[in-house]
């Protein structure tokens, strides 16, 4: 028998494979649980699922709104801070840092080069003579730490389905 | 976090905050997630020892929902940033 996490992996590819098929304009969240409980041989009834097939059909539609709406300002302003597929390519040398998305008006995700070495840093800004600034409120992760973080993704969904 | 309370029981810390999980990214910091009034929070912080307590640092950061969905649909975007790192 699957584990609650392998069932919630088969759910969520399920889940993107049915919004990519269907009209969305047309379709409702309960068709969508619905055809995903079959595909992905799960029960609609389990506690976990209704919320679960919600949170993944919210990120969808926001991330679908994100990227239509960058698509327009893309070919507007050229290749600024998208933050979604058109990041450059260039390396990142040594005290370099990129922005790669905003979570709110004032935080930031960003890679930084610190003496060769890859940091993540989820940090708030703040502006001072016309200056972006990065504030002491935040972290940066090191490259284990990111990672570990990744590997825990999983457990940090679950809890969060729990709270919901 | 650790939070100053007006009410000091623990049956009335219950109220506004829960803890489901915390995750140990290295020795010294952790992920957690917790409700703090009504509201569920990715927590990302350094913690510290004193006195057998492992208690909360001011290096850190806790995440909305909001923030977390935007962090979590940018992981292939941090990674290839990263790999770019010379």
């Amino acid at each position: 028998m699957a584990s609650e996490n392998e069932e919630k992996e088969a759910v969520r590819v399920a889940v993107k494979e049915i919004l990519s098929e269907e009209d969305m304009d047309v379709v409702t969240e309960g068709m969508v649980r619905k055809k995903a409980a079959e595909r992905a041989g799960v029960e609609v009834s389990a506690p976990w699922f209704k919320g679960f097939v919600k949170q993944l059909i919210q990120e969808f539609v926001s991330a679908r709104q994100d990227k239509s709406k960058r698509g327009e300002e893309e070919e507007e302003k050229g290749d600024e801070n998208a933050g979604s597929q058109e990041s450059s390519k260039a390396m990142l040398a040594e005290g370099e840092d990129e922005i790669i998305c905003q979570l709110s008006g004032k935080r930031n995700v960003s890679v930084q080069n610190f003496r060769g070495k890859a940091l993540v840093s989820i940090r708030e800004y703040y502006e001072k003579d016309g200056k972006t600034l990065p504030s002491s409120k935040g972290i940066s992760l090191t490259i284990d730490q990111w990672e570990a973080l990744k590997k825990e993704l999983p457990a940090i969904r679950q809890a969060i389905e729990s709270l919901q | 976090m650790a939070s100053k309370r007006k009410r000091g029981s623990k049956a009335d810390e219950k109220e506004d905050e829960e803890s489901v999980a915390v995750c140990e990214i290295s020795k010294n910091r952790k992920v957690s997630v917790r409700k703090w009034r009504g509201q569920v929070l990715v927590d990302i912080r350094e913690y510290w020892y004193k006195g057998g307590e492992c208690l909360p640092g001011k290096k850190g950061i806790s995440l909305t929902m909001d923030q977390w969905n935007v962090l979590q649909e940018h992981v292939k975007q941090i990674d290839s940033a990263v790999q770019r790192v010379n």
